[in-house]
């Protein structure tokens, strides 16, 4: 009953917030005598202008998709809206300048590659599909759907399972093969890095054959012939997809590769901050071509750190 | 575009901007209409104050506040002069409660971080308000992206890129009241989980925003 009325308190406030806006000389009168009418009403005018009052520092954070555009990066619908998907980001991508190459077997393998700051979304069978980050080089095969080779970038992978034909990812030398599952993987100078969110992995199943589940992550560093496994917050594997990066202590230096990959940009972090850790949240706005300024400004903030340019690149540097 | 309006300072100056139906802007001239109506208004803006929460010497200072800037700015001919003065008024009442509340409350900002906020000597966030604040951007855009995308369009529309709700309607070919009832689902759902998460963290801070307000 109490709540009910409050809830009705609140719906009106929320409605009088809107109205006065814009509201004339008549609305702003019926406002006041609403006021006054309960001592409820303040507090809950009040609770719904501090709440829009707050989204003036959330909003630029946030992502707004422009409406009806946009076919490569949205949430996963049912299994008839991937499918059209897939014709949908691979029209764009041909018009866009993604490379259909013939790689070895025959003609059936096909190179996808994203522009720095480009995410792409691909179906590759019912049920499994890939999301491509910027900067990323793809092969898949038209004629094995359990196929594709990781060249260069980040992918974040939703694999069906099939116990009869597992799926196997290349990566450079290195194989990983799905038991069914959600997962990211890294290539990058550095070396290759596999997190888990759902289901697990065997990586190198011919070799070291380490086995990841849910919840845990590979590093597996170009530098020596170390692997090393460690654990991560499931729900953050791949969050870049939706333009968040999240972090847990991450290194400043790995927090930068990732900022580059998606924003075009080769990011250097100066030593003596490289390994500096960093926890939080950062949320990519949809086109950061057209705000870069803005956007490096915001998130080196952030960071608690200067990013400028230096020669063909751009520096990390401490406050 | 979606950055056009910074922190909360700036909406507020161009808030007022927006509300005076200015038709003709001349340089060097006060509006002695509104002066004059302000004069008349003044124990209605006060009652409307104190019906906000605001105490007898705010009310006063924010119409003192309201006044000098009346006098001291060009502002051309207003067609709802109650209606600007009321919103003038609550946006004077509105920056005072916010450079007050900074200097209370200072080291503990519910979203600290990233603003265009003046630079202040707090001015690097904590790592706590650093998460929390990421914390807060992913439960709203979580929020965002639940609603209906009609809902959601127009709701960017007025609240990111400030367009009137007159032109958004004539533009979807749809009625002021239908985009205001779109606006209120958007609200209602921001504010809805506000509330749980106030219910579940941190209880009384803005559900109690007044008893703050009046102890001050």
């Amino acid at each position: 009953m109490e709540s009910e009325l409050q809830d009705g308190i609140n719906r009106q406030a929320i409605e009088w917030h809107v109205r006065l806006r814009h509201g004339d000389d008549a609305v702003w009168a019926g406002f006041v005598e609403w006021l006054a009418e309960d001592p409820r009403h303040q507090a809950a005018y009040d609770f719904i202008e501090q709440i829009d009052l707050d989204l003036d520092k959330l909003l630029p954070l946030v992502r707004l998709e422009e409406p009806a555009d946009n076919v490569e990066v949205g949430p996963v619908g049912g299994p008839a809206r991937r499918w059209r998907w897939i014709s949908a980001g691979i029209l764009a991508a041909s018009l866009v300048g993604v490379m259909f190459m013939s790689i070895g077997t025959g003609k059936s393998r096909f190179e996808i590659v994203t522009r720095p700051g480009e995410i792409r979304q691909l179906a590759i069978s019912p049920g499994s599909e890939i999301v491509l980050n910027g900067n990323t080089r793809l092969t898949l095969d038209r004629k094995d759907p359990r196929f594709a080779s990781l060249a260069q970038g980040e992918a974040l992978f939703r694999i069906k399972h099939d116990a009869a034909r597992p799926f196997t990812l290349e990566v450079g030398d290195n194989r990983i093969r799905d038991v069914g599952t959600v997962f990211n993987v890294v290539h990058d100078p550095a070396g290759v890095r596999v997190a888990v969110a759902e289901g697990e992995v065997i990586y190198n199943p011919g070799a070291e054959a380490v086995r990841l589940t849910a919840g845990q992550a590979l590093v597996d560093a170009s530098a020596d012939n170390s692997v090393r496994v460690s654990d991560v917050a499931a729900p953050a594997v791949g969050s870049w997809k939706t333009g968040q990066l999240v972090y847990s202590s991450a290194p400043l230096s790995q927090v930068a590769a990732d900022l580059g990959r998606s924003l075009g940009m080769e990011i250097t972090v100066v030593p003596q901050i490289a390994d500096r850790p960093f926890s939080g949240t950062l949320i990519l706005s949809g086109d950061a071509s057209k705000q870069l300024p803005m956007e490096l400004r915001r998130i080196a903030r952030a960071l608690g750190v200067v990013i400028e340019p230096a020669g063909g690149h751009w520096l990390m540097k401490p406050l | 575009m979606a950055r056009r309006f910074p922190d909360a300072c700036a909406r507020i100056v161009l808030g007022w901007d927006q509300a005076s139906s200015v038709h003709t802007f001349e340089h060097g001239t006060v509006n002695s209409g509104l002066l004059q109506v302000l004069l008349e208004m003044r124990p209605a803006l006060e009652r409307y104050l104190m019906l906000r929460g605001a105490g007898a010497e705010e009310a006063e200072d924010v119409l003192q506040d309201v006044s000098l800037k009346l006098a001291s700015a060009s502002i051309g001919p207003v067609s709802e002069m109650k209606a600007y003065l009321y919103r003038m008024a609550n946006n004077e009442f509105l920056l005072g409660r916010r450079s007050r509340n900074r200097r209370t409350r200072r080291e503990e900002d519910w979203v600290g971080m990233n603003t265009g906020d003046p630079p202040e000597l707090d001015e690097r966030p904590s790592v706590e308000a650093q998460l929390i604040a990421g914390e807060q951007v992913q439960i709203l855009q979580s929020v965002l992206d639940g609603l209906p995308e009609r809902t959601a369009s127009v709701f960017r529309r007025f609240r990111v890129d400030g367009e009137p709700q007159r032109q958004i309607a004539e533009d979807l070919g749809i009625s002021v009241s239908a985009v205001e009832k779109h606006l209120a689902r958007a609200y209602e759902a921001i504010a809805s989980m506000r509330r749980r998460l106030d219910g579940d963290h941190m209880p009384a801070r803005h559900l109690r925003s007044g008893a703050r307000r009046d102890g001050i």
